[in-house]
């Protein structure tokens, strides 16, 4: 219990630094969003910018980002704790929230199912070329996935557009549905978001496929030389059973831990992929706030990541001397 | 600290109660029987490179960073639009307007009929309304956009009777009808209804939407039934007041959908699989063949074939600032070694594909303007602005006091003659090429393009940059010139569109002279060659080229797109003014 | 002893599955090229690219990679091997100049990552204690900072333009959070190790122990972390510059593809302009993996013993 208090109390810790870093960094820019921003819709096209000074100041007054920096901190502190994210500024008269709200199920739709299907996927291989006689043709996947899997993801992303969307026109290059597409509980709802997902999906597959079947692999050829398979074997136990019960049961833990983590990093999206392919994520949010300074659209996207983090990096450490019988009796003492 | 813990959670249900109600909203908003495709009129909104739109959920024209861009023009319509490309003024909601003699007091006629989406009329009232409201904020609280200039620009707005209007100015302003009441490229005022917004307290913080009230209640010809981060739809109002008042049949547009598609790539294939009718503004005209070349249905104002687009009014310019301290552009033999480093010939070639013209003006090259053009041209010629010639750039050089150091650029006592040449990411082809050629004349020049660019050379903070005219003439040259005068010179520090930061006394007076002038007045052009002496003389700024809005307009569903034979409007759906996109969507006949 | 070091006592500390599992997937990697020389491949490919890179300077003129130095967009040709670009530039002498650029970018920040990584780890790892406690957490904070955060700050700040020199700064800013944590945990196992514990039986100092024992068996080591350093301080400047936040004046891979994103290169039938680089960048990345794989290998030595 203490052991859990304490884990509590440190993940705390760290989601306030990270929290305070990550408030401060944007402040640190001469850049002024608010001026920009006016500038920007009052100068289009040749409007008057006249008297713009004075509406800086009123809005700035607005946002309360003419406080010190101090007082900006405890007034993020305090709103946050009650969940109030603020306005944005990019996309004033929108909460924060309902942008970020709105952006979420994108990044963790696309980044979340990637990342299983390859998990999966990744996971089985792995196994299997060990199971498998060597020459059996699986063996010859791994390597071909081993080599992809150093291209960074939005590479892959490129060429898939390149040849599936623009040469042969089997899907769209970017987006998340169709024009004026309205979406609903149904069929083609799911199919026309399938559509427009499965080119950024796959260059995540394709990329993080090689990196699980890989580690699988490993632990697969370490747990095959243990006493309880020689044991297993001895008995008289079928393959499949073997296989599934010994020792997949056993190579597994690890890759689970490592699945958590990835997916606590799926709320942040992919900037990357998700600009190339125009797709309407977390990740983009992020980066078009960073360019324009939204401090408190940038501070709504970071939060997320953080406490997402921040709890599962807990939650493993906690869980994970449950979860692996050998690690139990270590964990006991520490 | 306590308050943390229980936010996760809360985060998460939130999340996940978002999933289930964007599903659910967005199959409300689905209507019974929305207007089939070839009704409809997709274009691309604005979005700043986002993939949402910029402010869909901001009906109020003078609050913070509303962008009526993207569905908001064709709810509100102007007292009068203009039309750039032949000069034409067009009467919308006004029929007409009548100066006195000495350009002190305007009068405006309404148009009879006129009503507002919610039934009520349309009158003096309203414009008198939306006038006095933005003239008293302007005195008081100043955060309504446009309020400090019609405060400082109007005495007086009296209702002569329901459907006149008379403006009494504070200085004697020919040019008062086109800076306020006529909508074009970002310019005039937007009228909101006195019935509604007089009991606001709050006008800036006031959105101005709510659709289940009917809000934004316009005068317009569609009404918005659904605004979201990525698109906003219009219906057509079958009850607009312009046909019971004989003004213009019923449009056939009857549902309009302004959508987000932050790259060049997206809008491409959008308009090639006949999703979208209109582009955004595309990078080049290689890439709008290339558009072309992929749907036989695509056209663009030029038609299938360069420049791809229509004239805007921003022709690009090289621009130096002329209050950087310890610049080594305050020399005026330096910044005329700048002029003759610049091949426009090659920079048109690389970055425009060879579809552009060079210019040797501030100006744009309109019908209205080519006299003032033409009047010049021997100041061209006299001030060599049209020489590309690097041994006469290095011999000023040389005079100047530079040498060429290790690296073969042009230094002065240990400092180089140059800095970062900061642009908008848009006017990165042209920056390029130009960065080069004023490189290979020895100039350390290095292109920039941040996202804090934008801010940089607005306030001053960069020696020279590359920009259009903001805010240029279109026609006569009083807005061009405005823009060098002592009133408009900002301090370093105080953002500005006027980014040369120069100003001559003599210069001034001229400018005086002709801010006295009506339109089209003869004694115009002397004047302005007078002024463009002492701007050539001065070599205040390098003209590089023309600009032009390339787009690509589907033919797949509508037709009678503007074009060089029928340049009816500017064809552009997403400009910033209620006049142009209405006139479009007005006039655009469906193929079935 | 099980793999996961019981490093669990700083509660922010990533769990102990994670530290070793990234050694674990190459250890795995490892076992499953054993008849495969991964680092001899590696190796090989990165001085085909090396050689490019040096070898190509005596061919083409690198100016050439300026601007204006050619024809705009041009089909590769005999002239023009690679093609060129819209601005003019000749694709053959970016892939010389920019190789280098991008993997001289890589260089200096994962040389400054692994040292003030290494210094951290130590301190962390060797010290306990608070130390370990500050420096865990601060790693910890860290991680949660976007480095496209950091690059916009900083380089707002800039006075003058990015280069890849400030670019190459600006990643060091954050490429010393992965080292400091692998070698954290390296030397967490090591100082429980016999010679260690020996050495310190026999009175030798903390510097001493640390310089003279654990350094010179750490040396493979600290080798595959700044590999593994250089490669990731590549990736993630590529990614900057191909969002355009990099350094605009000079010719590197990833300012590459972000022209020809910001030009749709491809979909004007451009293809040669984007499959330049990436496929540079490509057989850069294989090559870099291939050699972690291989120094991995030599760093752990349990692995070779064990390896079937």
């Amino acid at each position: 219990m203490v052991r859990i208090f304490k884990r509590l109390c440190l993940m705390i810790v760290v989601v306030w630094l990270a929290a305070t870093v990550n408030f401060i960094l944007p402040h640190l820019t001469e850049r002024n969003p608010i001026e920009e921003r006016l500038a920007q819709a009052m100068g289009e096209g040749g409007g008057s910018t006249a008297g713009m000074e004075e509406m800086v100041k009123q809005y700035r007054q607005k946002f309360g980002v003419d406080q010190p920096l101090w007082r900006q901190y405890l007034t993020m502190l305090s709103d946050s704790a009650r969940l109030d994210l603020g306005v944005s500024i990019s996309h004033y008269p929108d909460r924060v929230a309902s942008h970020v709200l709105q952006a979420l199920p994108w990044s963790i739709g696309l980044l979340g199912t990637a990342t299983l299907i390859s998990f999966a996927i990744g996971t089985t291989l792995g196994a299997l070329t060990v199971w498998l006689r060597a020459g059996h043709w699986l063996g010859r996947v791994v390597p071909l996935l081993m080599i992809l899997s150093a291209i960074p993801f939005y590479m892959v992303g490129l060429i898939l557009i390149y040849v599936f969307a623009l040469i042969l026109q089997w899907f769209p290059s970017g987006g998340g549905m169709g024009v004026g597409f309205v979406a609903g509980l149904n069929w083609p709802s799911a199919v026309e978001i399938g559509r427009h997902a499965f080119l950024p999906a796959m260059s995540i597959v394709l990329a993080a496929t090689g990196i699980w079947a890989l580690s699988m692999r490993g632990m697969m050829v370490t747990v095959q030389g243990e006493d309880y398979m020689n044991f297993g074997r001895a008995r008289g136990l079928k393959d499949g059973r073997l296989f599934w019960r010994y020792a997949v049961r056993n190579g597994i833990t690890p890759q689970v831990t490592t699945l958590v983590l990835s997916l606590s990093h799926v709320v942040t999206g992919a900037v990357l992929v998700e600009r190339v392919f125009s797709y309407p994520g977390v990740g983009t949010l992020l980066y078009n706030s960073v360019l324009l300074v939204d401090y408190f659209m940038i501070f709504g996207c970071v939060l997320v990541l953080i406490i997402t983090l921040g709890i599962s990096l807990m939650l493993l450490d906690l869980l994970y001397p449950l979860l692996d019988p050998r690690i139990r009796t270590g964990a006991g003492d520490a | 600290m306590k308050a943390y813990q229980g936010k996760p959670p809360a985060v998460y249900v939130l999340a996940l109660l978002a999933i289930f109600t964007a599903c659910l909203t967005a199959e409300a908003a689905a209507q019974a029987a929305p207007p089939p495709r070839e009704r409809t009129l997709v274009f691309v909104g604005r979005s700043d490179g986002s993939p949402t739109l910029s402010a869909p959920n901001n009906a109020n024209w003078y609050g913070f960073g509303a962008d009526i861009r993207n569905g908001f023009q064709f709810v509100y319509e102007p007292l009068f639009t203009l039309n750039h490309l032949t000069g034409e003024h067009i009467p919308w909601l006004a029929e007409r307007y009548k100066y006195n003699d000495d350009f002190t007091s305007v009068q405006v006629f309404i148009r009879k009929g006129v009503k507002w989406s919610d039934g009520a009329d349309f009158d003096a009232e309203d414009v008198a309304f939306t006038l006095n409201m933005l003239m008293e904020n302007g005195r008081t609280r100043r955060d309504l956009a446009k309020s400090v200039e019609t405060a400082a620009l109007i005495k007086l707005v009296t209702v002569e009777d329901k459907l006149t209007l008379r403006i009494d100015l504070n200085a004697p302003d020919p040019r008062y009808i086109y800076r306020q009441l006529t909508n074009y490229f970002g310019l005039g005022l937007q009228w909101v209804p006195r019935h509604i917004w007089k009991d606001v307290a709050d006008k800036a913080g006031f959105t101005f939407l709510d659709i289940e009230k009917g809000w934004p209640v316009g005068t317009g010809a569609w009404k918005v039934v659904k605004t979201s981060p990525t698109e906003m739809i219009l219906d057509r109002r079958n009850d607009w007041w312009g046909v019971a008042a004989g003004f213009r049949p019923l449009p056939a547009v009857e549902r309009i959908v302004a959508i987000a598609a932050p790259d060049d790539e997206r809008n491409a294939q959008l308009i090639i699989n006949n999703q979208i009718d209109q582009t955004q503004t595309l990078a080049t005209p290689s890439l709008v063949k290339s558009i072309l070349d992929r749907n036989p249905k695509l056209t663009t104002f030029s038609g299938r074939k360069p420049p791809y687009g229509y004239l805007d009014y921003s022709s690009h310019s090289l621009y130096f600032n002329h209050m950087a301290e310890g610049s080594p552009f305050q020399d005026v033999r330096v910044r005329r070694a700048v002029v003759h480093a610049i091949n426009r010939k090659q920079l048109i070639e690389f970055a425009w594909d060879g579809a552009n013209t060079p210019n040797y003006t501030p100006l744009p090259a309109f019908e209205k303007l080519q006299p003032y053009v033409d009047g010049t041209t021997d100041l061209v010629k006299k001030y060599g602005v049209d020489v590309f010639d690097l041994a006469l750039s290095a011999k000023l050089m040389t005079e100047a006091g530079y040498k060429k150091d290790s690296e073969g650029l042009w230094a002065k006592d240990g400092k180089r003659a140059g800095g970062p040449l900061e642009m908008q990411p848009q006017y990165a082809g042209v920056g390029q090429v130009i960065a080069q050629q004023l490189k290979r004349a020895g100039f350390d020049a290095r292109f920039t393009s941040t996202p804090d660019s934008f801010r940089k050379f607005r306030v001053g903070q960069s020696v020279w940059h590359i920009f259009g005219h903001n805010g240029g003439g279109v026609f006569d040259t009083n807005d061009t010139l405005r823009m060098y005068t002592t009133k408009n010179k900002a301090p370093i520090g105080t953002m500005s569109f006027f980014v040369s930061r120069w100003s001559n006394p003599e210069f001034d007076t001229i400018f005086e002279k002709m801010e006295r002038l009506p339109i089209g007045d003869p004694a115009l052009v002397p004047l302005y060659k007078g002024a463009m002496d002492i701007w050539y003389r001065e070599a205040v700024e390098v003209p590089l080229e023309q600009a032009y809005h390339l787009q690509a307009l589907n033919e797949t569903y509508w037709t009678n797109w503007p074009s060089e034979q029928n340049p009816y409007a500017p064809a552009c759906l997403n400009c910033f003014v209620s006049g142009w996109g209405a006139l479009l969507a007005h006039s655009l006949k469906p193929v079935k | 002893m099980p793999d996961h070091s019981p490093s669990s006592s700083t509660l922010g500390a990533p769990p102990a599955g994670t530290w070793g599992s990234a050694s674990r997937q190459r250890r795995t990697i490892t076992l499953y090229l054993r008849r495969n020389p991964s680092l001899l491949i590696g190796l090989f490919l990165l001085g085909v690219l090396a050689a490019i890179a040096i070898g190509g300077r005596l061919v083409v003129d690198i100016s050439m990679a300026d601007p204006l130095s050619a024809p705009a967009v041009r089909a590769p040709s005999w002239d023009y091997p690679l093609g060129t670009d819209k601005q003019g530039r000749n694709l053959f002498a970016v892939l010389v100049v920019g190789t280098w650029l991008t993997c001289k970018v890589g260089l200096i920040s994962g040389v400054l990552g692994v040292l003030t990584g290494t210094i951290l780890g130590f301190v962390a790892g060797y010290f306990g204690r608070w130390w370990d406690a500050v420096i865990s957490l601060v790693v910890d904070v860290f991680l949660a900072v976007p480095p496209l955060l950091i690059l916009i700050v900083i380089s707002a700040n800039l006075e003058t333009t990015m280069t890849t020199t400030t670019m190459a700064l600006i990643i060091a800013s954050l490429a010393w959070r992965e080292p400091a944590r692998r070698i954290r945990s390296q030397v967490l196992i090591m100082r429980e190790m016999a010679y260690v514990n020996t050495a310190r039986l026999n009175g030798t100092g903390s510097l001493g122990i640390i310089f003279r024992e654990m350094m010179p068996n750490l040396i493979p080591y600290l080798m595959a972390s700044l590999v593994l350093a250089t490669s990731a301080a590549m990736l993630s400047s590529v990614g900057l510059e191909a969002l355009g936040l990099g350094p605009q004046n000079e010719p590197t891979l990833g300012m590459t593809i972000y022209w020809a994103m910001h030009y749709s290169a491809l979909l004007q039938g451009y293809w040669w302009w984007m499959m330049t680089p990436l496929l540079v960048l490509i057989l850069l990345f294989l090559g870099l993996y291939l050699v972690t794989v291989g120094l991995d290998e030599l760093a752990n030595p349990r692995l070779k013993r064990g390896g079937v």
